[in-house]
């Protein structure tokens, strides 16, 4: 600064001349007059004194606060002030702006403090006083700059009143040129000196940009949703305009965001996003009211100052700009989501701390709930589902079966659930409503429901009792109840009309084995059968068989239903197996209780088959010692026979007990216990489901005990092997006594023979024949005896191996098992 | 070389327009070519302060006299 002044001090005293000049162009006497104050006020030691350098922000805020009584100089100033910050045309721009304001300082005290006459004086200081236009003629010089400030020649200006120069002519032709501003001016209260934007066209903007469409000044962001500011046109917008359109612009790009949610999925989504749709939608149409309202207050006034301005439109859609805020952010959680998922996103804006959010979320939360609960009552009150967008919680799938319904056709969608719906909640809504299909469609009961009108009450509330927590002590209390009653209806139906109680005695009864003499007969009546091989086997033979044993044994006391159920069938058969491999028993179960044990008919058949097997081993055994009894005495004679029978005896006791007691373990401690505790709970239970639970734990429980489950796979094969020894004895038994039997026949044959004749009746070819007959016999007897040692040895090794199994399982039971069998430790399997 | 002189020009014209409106928001009753002859003072380096002054009393100088030559 300090060599710009060394430079230019020389013109300093010129430019004074000039301006005292400028100010006394009439009076040029004056002029000198002027000249010597002014000089004399410039070299006065004040100068020194107040040559400090002001800083310019300083000077900037003392503007602003003097400006400030004036309504809109403010924001003029500010975009003065910022056209002149842009170029660096003023070297000392703040000196300049020091020496305005000082002056302006100067004047104001004289208007305030000066009387009429001072105002007379300088009537340009009023406000009213008429504007001054001017205009620039542009230079191409070099050094135009110099010449717009030095030159005012150049300067065709019309000159303000306040030099007393009259010049009408040029303001008429000026404001000819002007009149484009003058007339934005009248909507204006203020001389728009400048092209200032008023905040009435800017609203004017702005509402436009509410609706979402482009105005003068605000452009559509270019694949956005908000709007911007026209670079070009938004050229004389004071910051402080410019930054309350921001904020306004803020709400047309929430409205943008809301509208575009609504139009876009609008078509697609069921009706739970339909309502969400249509709550938005209410919320547009409110804030559309409130548009055409502040469109009514800025058209007002037209002639008068309007009362409209941005600041107030700014409070005017306040509250519905924090209304959108929250729809929007929920709009957005809940994009691409619908149904229970949708409902889900609400809700987790019901526990926000800002009340605004609550608010919003809660009305939002209540127009989404209200489908959801409509189909909910329905569910519940009539087991219907009318939900073409998969939106409910609980889904309808196709069934092959009926028996199937309760198992398969329905079931929860977890994704669905909405979040204040518990996973308990929502199985025994799937319960109910599965209950009422249940009743309807297998047990044909179109009876009226109980407890039905709670529900009906309830619905009449609103559906805000499903997530608030005021009333969902209250909608749980309902559910409870009715799940309850539409429980015990199918269970009372179940057991009285459908006897389940009795189809569960007879499947224990015939397939469980539990009519022993009926099985028993069966038995007897079967071996020749099913000796046979499985192709020779036909259903009808065993069907006589069957109806035979009924016959004669106590089954025929049974109900008559109950037996036309039993029948017989066969198993899908391979080469080699005989009828033993195939033969079953079936038990026939349909309708409604045929849900419960419909699905567990092959696992009856297993445990059918195990304890067949078991049963046909006692028999089998059973029919050997008989056998050896009968041998006995027949063929005392027969001294030979002896020793074979007796490790035969010995060997099929240790079966018998082997036998006995596992039968004794599968009878007694599985089914029994299994039974008794299916029993209590199916006595205590409380709805279906309990009860195919019970009834499954039942048969699982068996299944394990009777060694048909995957952890005694090997149990079971080692029992089958110990099974076959049987058999095998069995075989050489029959053997043996076939031989025994020809033996003594012929024997017998041979001493009537020389008993008839005489003597010496007896030709040594009969001798020979005998002596060959009976080294024969020996032969025979002694192979056997091999055999049977030899099957002596493996079935030990097996029963051992068997033991060694029972005693390492972690099953209790098979460890005590283990040791009843092994009793007095006699298989020494340590 | 022109091109820039005529920005210059236009950023001239638009400072002084700018400070024109200025002055007037702020009634300090200068005419534009006062205005001219005080910022080109002030860009000198005078003190604005003691400009101000002076501009002030020359203003009221001449009105004095227009008041007597009125009263004459």
């Amino acid at each position: 600064m300090n060599s710009s002044t060394s430079i230019d001090t020389s013109n300093q005293p010129d430019l004074i001349m000039q301006l005292c000049n400028h100010f006394t162009k009439n009076k040029p006497g004056l002029s000198t007059n002027l000249c010597k104050t002014a000089f004399s006020f410039l070299s006065s030691p004040a100068q020194i004194e107040c040559s400090v350098p002001s800083d310019e922000q300083f000077v900037v805020v003392q503007i602003r606060e003097m400006l400030r009584e004036q309504s809109n100089s403010c924001e003029q100033f500010e975009l003065l002030y910022s056209n002149m910050c842009k170029t660096n045309v003023l070297e000392n721009r703040a000196s300049v702006l020091h020496f305005l304001l000082k002056l302006a300082k100067m004047s104001q005290k004289e208007v305030r403090w000066g009387t009429i006459e001072s105002l007379d004086r300088f009537p340009s200081t009023t406000l009213t006083r008429p504007k001054s236009h001017y205009f620039l003629k542009s230079g191409g010089s070099q050094e135009s700059i110099r010449s717009i400030f030095q030159g005012h020649s150049t300067l065709k200006s019309v000159q303000s009143s306040s030099t007393n120069i009259p010049s009408s002519r040029v303001t008429t032709a000026v404001s000819s040129v002007w009149s484009k501003n003058e007339l934005e001016s009248v909507s204006s209260p203020l001389p728009s000196e400048t092209n200032l934007v008023s905040d009435r066209e800017l609203l004017q903007d702005i509402i436009y940009s509410f609706h979402g469409i482009e105005g003068r000044f605000l452009r559509k962001e270019v694949g956005g949703l908000g709007f911007t500011l026209d670079p070009k046109a938004g050229k004389n917008i004071t910051p402080i305009q410019r930054g309350l359109m921001e904020r306004l612009t803020g709400m047309s790009f929430l409205h943008n965001q809301l509208k575009q949610y609504c139009d876009s999925n609008d078509e697609q989504g069921g009706v739970i996003c339909l309502a969400l749709i249509a709550t938005l939608r209410d919320e547009l149409s409110s804030y559309y009211r409130t548009i055409a309202l502040l469109q009514t207050a800025l058209r007002k006034h037209p002639h008068d100052q309007p009362q409209m301005n941005l600041h107030k439109a700014l409070v005017y859609i306040h509250e519905h700009r924090m209304r959108f805020e929250w729809l929007a952010y929920i709009a957005e959680q809940c994009n691409e989501k619908k149904g229970g998922a949708l409902i889900t996103a609400v809700h987790g804006f019901l526990q926000h701390g800002s009340k605004c959010a609550q608010e919003v979320s809660e009305k939002v939360l209540a127009a989404v709930c209200k489908p959801l609960f409509i189909m909910l009552s329905r569910w519940l009150l009539d087991g219907e589902i009318n939900d073409a967008c998969n939106e409910f919680f609980i889904e309808a799938r196709d069934i092959a079966a009926a028996e199937r319904l309760w198992h398969d056709k329905y079931h929860v969608r977890k994704a669905m659930v909405p979040s204040f719906i518990t996973m308990e909640q929502a199985k025994k809504i799937l319960a109910t409503g599965k209950s009422i299909n249940f009743l309807r469609q297998i047990c044909k009961d179109s009876g009226q429901l109980p407890e039905r009108d709670v529900l009906q009450k309830l619905s009449k509330t609103t559906s805000e009792s499903l997530f608030s927590p005021e009333q969902s002590l209250e909608f749980d209390s309902a559910l409870e109840k009715v799940y309850r009653e539409t429980s015990l209806r199918v269970l009372d139906l179940l057991k009285n009309k459908y006897r389940l109680y009795e189809h569960l005695q007879s499947l224990r009864r015939y397939l469980l084995l539990g009519q022993g003499d009926f099985i028993r007969h069966l038995l007897e009546l079967l071996v020749p059968e099913l000796d046979k091989p499985a192709q020779e086997i036909y259903s009808h033979t065993l069907s006589t068989i069957l109806e035979s044993a009924i016959r004669v044994t106590n089954a025929q006391f049974e109900d008559e239903d109950t037996l036309q159920r039993l029948n017989v069938s066969f198993m899908g058969h391979s080469q080699g197996d005989t009828g033993w491999d195939v033969f079953s028993l079936v038990y026939i179960v349909d309708g409604p209780v045929g849900t419960i044990f419909q699905p567990t008919m092959t696992t009856y058949q297993c445990l059918f088959g195990a304890l067949w097997k078991a049963k046909r081993m006692e028999f089998v055994l059973a029919n050997m010692r008989k056998q050896q009894i009968s041998m006995a005495k027949i063929f005392r004679k027969i001294k030979e026979l002896k020793p074979v029978m007796h490790i035969i005896h010995i060997l099929t006791s240790e079966m018998i007990h082997f036998l006995h007691q596992t039968q004794y373990y599968f009878l007694f401690e599985v089914l029994e216990c299994s039974w008794a505790e299916m029993l209590r709970r199916v006595n205590q239970a409380e709805c279906l489901d309990e009860i195919i639970t019970a009834h499954t734990i039942f048969l699982n429980s068996v299944q394990c005990g009777v060694l048909l489950d995957d952890s005694s796979r090997q149990l079971f094969s080692q029992l089958r092997s110990i099974y076959n020894f049987i058999l095998t004895l069995e075989g050489y038994q029959k053997a043996l006594n076939e031989a025994a039997t020809r033996e003594f026949e012929a024997f017998m044959a041979l001493k009537a023979k020389t008993e008839k004749s005489d003597m010496f009746g007896m030709t040594s070819e009969d001798e020979i024949i005998a002596k060959a007959r009976v080294e024969n016999f020996h032969q025979f007897l002694s192979s056997i005896r091999t055999k049977v040692r030899h099957l002596a040895q493996t079935y030990e090794q097996f029963v051992k191996k068997y033991l060694l199994l029972l005693s390492s399982s972690s099953n209790m039971n098979l460890q005590l098992l283990s040791v009843r069998l092994s009793f007095n430790d006699y298989y020494k399997i340590i | 070389m022109s091109e820039s002189n005529e920005t210059r020009v236009k950023d001239a014209k638009e400072t002084f327009q700018a400070l024109m409106e200025l002055s007037n928001l702020l009634c300090t009753g200068l005419d534009p070519e006062a205005l001219s002859i005080c910022v080109r003072l002030c860009e000198a380096g005078v003190n604005p302060e003691v400009l101000a002054t002076v501009v002030r009393e020359l203003q009221k100088q001449v009105a004095t006299e227009n008041e007597t030559l009125k009263a004459d």
